[in-house]
């Protein structure tokens, strides 16, 4: 029964969350005047008669109740609106553009955790070394920069120089996996730096701290009289105790991991959800951000999901069944 | 009295008997001071801090000076033959230009001001909000503490950047939005500190005393919990407004926020990534500008905290003596090991 | 000078139901939403008849769910034994076959058969008193250390913890201070084991007793889901 009530109430929730923010989302923009909303989504080059027509064709002057229950039914079939302006609708440029989008968020986090932890636990555990004084500059700076910035210096200083050399390995824009593992990699290596960048800053303060409380501990110290190999105690013991506000934190930092995603795709030209979501508010572009604004919400969603599912393997405090 | 005062008037006297001198007590806010004093990396940071204050505010100066208005494009002196932006120190521009043929050291300084006055005045009134929110919940507790305490986990893991494009999109994009949004998010972490502050200083005496003299509670808030949060508050906001500048820089970065004409750090910096190649000094400079500006804040709010704090002292003075025990020690040993070997020898 | 402490009560504790608040205000929150449909239908019309059917409909079922989800589950504790009314089915345990009563996902009764010499090892999730994300990074945090803020030092905050011979907010006896610092659930779930152990001390003379647990069916919950479920299918397949 435990894991059947889990999943129903993860589940629920999370309907729930992604209900309400649409929602929201659909009385913020839809409770403008009439015209307003038939600009916009019209687009931006709409003459007087495109603007009527929409009016009528999405029934725009019925009662804002009725609106909202379309918006709901047409949502619940997966069809979030049409883009008048890119002349296709929503849910295919949506679904063209997550490739670029989930790559990125899925190296980005792989390579902030790891670069984070190892820094973290090395600073921690060599703690006034050179190594942590480096670190610890070096996690300053990361934390006083903006993401576009770092990923502007890298485009630069790393890409711009090799590039103009004849070294086009390394490359900006997307080139799907599909295409060649090598030319993937190539094309996402910088972005995933620059994502992984400020939060791996974060991460290695975090980390760090943790491990050093967690070494002064009275358990740990029991650990090293009993004569255990010093190794052993930091891995087995303190890591373990240290890792789980880590993931803790993770699961608040989905907010920042969204914002630094659609940094990087502008800055890389990467075409990804963020980006278009960013160009469709110069265009005047509404069903496309709130197909985003839908779309964010499930990922924060379903992200928190699995970072409790992470939490509980690594706490047992906290087990499911 | 404030149990903080008392404290570091304990401290106060123990340096004073240390040296010999007469025992006198000095304020907390004495102390603190002195201790920034000697921290030259912070010194640093102040310095920069205020210069960069300074610079923002006299801006048009550098205007008159050079006669390069903020808005007014060069086409002839200002770009080059290819129609590119021209580098530092040439036709009387000292930084060079921007793509307009613009004066790229006036822009930036102007930029200065929209970034310090977003983030200074963003940060002061989330430190209100923050202040006086917290300060309730901390106090009554009760259902208001608990919905703060859910309100600010909402925010603090709230996607910004969704925020920031539904707003932009519905509103239009402005300075208005921006500061809107910084002090969202802002007055959420500020409000934690201040609710936790406020828990702990609710349980001292004189909290009980007051209160039996039949002192309401919002004049106990008011005198004598709140000027024991100025302090926490004071590094807390010093903390957060390089985030608020930051923020600003991004989303003027994404378009979402100053428009051009008007020039800000984050936009210029959007539009130099497309001349990167051709003026590098357009990419680098409002960034040095940007980097330093944040790194300054940033380090000043922590050599703030690490002067308010007097473990930090105690911690630097117990290291002193733990390394001249451990050195007299292994002296200790070594004379002992030479000893035993002259015994042996 | 009235003594401070309180001689245990002789009689037995009443009957108290207990449940989080976020369930119940979630539930008046849908309950607002519902008037504000029937409010703007009432006053703008419907659009047709169909749209009218079908929206009532969802609004039923949504009703019904969060009643059967939010509203209705509890968990009461009396001298009997403990009732959890959980959405579909509601069970019944005697306070002297709870071994323990801890958290997990969800507060947690773990009990087992009367005179067994294993444990029963038995569990029982009390819907109603759900462990957040937020509740089990508290607790997996443990108690606070008396740890600095950023203005005392160590021996400042172990003294502001150590409070004065009258503590003003520990004006509460020292169990109710504890529970307090304790997120809800795990402050109800150390309510619960505690009563338990009282009561299991007081019936512990009192023979074997009936000692059984029991589990039913809710008729009346299982309705308040299916038949508003059942209504939506038919006017969406015949509307």
């Amino acid at each position: 029964m435990a894991i059947v009530g889990y999943i129903v109430r993860r589940i629920l929730t999370g309907i729930v969350v992604v209900w309400l923010v649409a929602s929201i989302a659909f009385f913020l923009f839809f409770s403008r005047p009439v015209t307003t909303v038939a600009r916009e989504l019209a687009g931006r080059a709409a003459t007087p008669q495109v603007i009527n027509e929409v009016i009528t064709n999405l029934g725009l002057n019925q009662p804002i109740m009725t609106q909202y229950w379309h918006f709901l039914d047409n949502l619940v079939h997966g069809n979030l609106g049409y883009s008048y302006f890119t002349q296709e609708s929503v849910d295919t440029m949506l679904k063209q553009d997550l490739p670029p989008t989930v790559s990125l968020v899925i190296g980005g986090v792989i390579l902030w955790l790891i670069v984070g932890l190892a820094v973290g636990i090395i600073s921690a555990t060599r703690a006034r070394s050179f190594f942590d004084r480096f670190s610890n500059v070096a996690v300053l700076i990361g934390l006083s920069m903006p993401v576009f910035v770092i990923g502007e210096l890298l485009i630069s200083v790393v890409f711009y120089p090799l590039y103009s050399h004849g070294f086009t390995w390394i490359n900006t824009g997307y080139s799907g996996i599909t295409s060649g593992v090598g030319s993937f990699f190539g094309h996402m290596l910088l972005p995933w730096i620059t994502l992984a960048a400020v939060q791996a800053a974060v991460y290695t303060r975090l980390s760090r701290g943790q491990l050093l409380d967690t070494l002064g501990e009275d358990y740990i110290r029991t650990a090293r009289a009993k004569g255990l190999p010093e190794r052993r105690v930091v891995f087995r013991h303190a890591v373990r105790a240290a890792l789980t506000p880590v993931v803790s934190q993770l699961g608040v930092d989905i907010g920042q991991l969204l914002g630094g995603v659609v940094v990087v795709e502008v800055v890389f030209g990467l075409g990804g959800i963020g980006q278009v979501s960013v160009q469709a508010v110069e265009q005047d572009n509404l069903p496309v951000i709130i197909g985003f604004v839908i779309i964010a919400a499930l990922f924060v969603v379903v992200s928190n999901i699995v970072v409790d599912l992470v939490y509980a393997t690594l706490d047992p405090r906290v087990r499911i069944t | 009295m404030s149990v903080t005062e008392v404290q570091f008037q304990a401290s106060g006297a123990e340096a004073g008997q240390a040296s010999g001198a007469p025992v006198e007590g000095r304020s907390q806010w004495q102390l603190t001071w002195r201790r920034l004093r000697s921290d030259k990396v912070s010194m640093i940071a102040l310095i920069v801090v205020v210069l960069m204050i300074v610079l923002a505010i006299i801006a048009p100066v550098f205007a008159a000076i050079t006669h390069h208005p903020v808005d007014a494009a060069y086409p002839i002196q200002g770009e080059n033959a290819a129609g590119n932006p021209v580098g530092p120190f040439t036709n009387g521009f000292w930084l060079g230009t921007d793509s307009t043929g613009r004066d790229l050291l006036v822009r930036i300084l102007y930029g200065a001001r929209i970034s310090l006055f977003v983030g200074v005045v963003s940060t002061f009134i989330a430190a209100f909000l923050g202040v006086t929110i917290g300060l309730m919940a901390g106090y009554f507790g009760g259902i208001i503490d608990t919905l703060l305490a859910r309100f600010t986990d909402a925010v603090l893991a709230f996607p910004y950047v969704v925020l920031a494009l539904a707003l932009a999109e519905a509103f239009g994009p402005s300075l208005t939005i921006i500061m809107i949004l910084i002090t969202f998010f802002s007055w959420a972490g500020i409000a934690r500190i201040v609710r936790g502050q406020t828990l702990s200083i609710r349980e001292k005496e004189y909290i009980e005393a007051a209160r039996s003299l039949g002192a309401g509670p919002f004049r106990i808030m008011f005198l004598d919990i709140l000027p024991n949060l100025l302090a926490p508050v004071l590094v807390v906001a010093t903390l957060y407004i390089p985030q608020a500048i930051v923020f600003e820089a991004t989303l003027s970065f994404l378009g979402l926020g100053i428009q051009p004409p008007t020039p800000s750090w984050g936009n210029m910096l959007a539009d130099a990534q497309n001349f990167y190649q051709v003026a590098w000094w357009y990419l680098a400079f409002p960034a040095i500008f940007l980097l330093i500006t944040t790194l300054a804040f940033n380090l000043l709010g922590d050599g703030i905290r690490d002067a308010m704090d007097p473990r930090t002292e105690r911690l630097v003075a117990a290291r002193r003596m733990r390394r001249r025990r451990d050195k007299r020690r292994t002296a200790l040993l070594d004379g002992q090991t030479a000893l035993q070997n002259e015994q042996e020898a | 000078m009235a003594s401070r402490t309180v001689a245990p009560p002789v009689t037995a504790e009443g009957r108290e139901a207990l449940r989080l608040s976020t369930p119940v205000a979630l539930w008046w929150a849908w309950v607002a939403f519902v008037v504000v449909n029937v409010a703007d239908y009432a006053v703008q019309g419907l659009p047709s008849a169909r749209f009218g059917a079908v929206v009532s409909a969802i609004l039923l079922l949504g009703t019904g769910l969060a009643y059967v989800l939010a509203l209705r589950p509890r968990v009461i504790m009396d001298s009997s034994g403990l009732t959890v009314v959980n959405p579909f089915r509601v069970h019944h345990v005697p306070w002297r076959l709870i071994e323990h009563v801890g958290t997990g996902e969800w507060v947690r009764v773990h009990y087992g058969h009367a005179g067994a010499e294993e444990t029963g090892g038995k569990k029982l999730d009390c819907w109603a008193l759900y462990v957040s994300s937020r509740t089990k990074r508290k607790i997996a945090r443990g108690a606070p250390r008396p740890r600095r803020g950023l203005f005392t030092s160590q021996r400042t905050a172990q003294w502001l913890e150590g409070g004065s011979a009258d503590p003003g907010y520990g004006r509460l006896p020292e169990e109710a201070r504890h529970l307090a610092s304790l997120p809800v659930a795990q402050a109800l779930a150390v309510r619960l084991d505690s009563r338990a152990a009282r009561e299991r001390a007081r019936q512990a003379g009192a023979g074997p007793g009936e000692a059984q647990a029991a589990a039913s069916w809710s008729w009346p919950a299982i309705a308040a889901a299916a038949v508003p479920a059942l209504i939506l299918v038919i006017v969406a397949v015949i509307a």
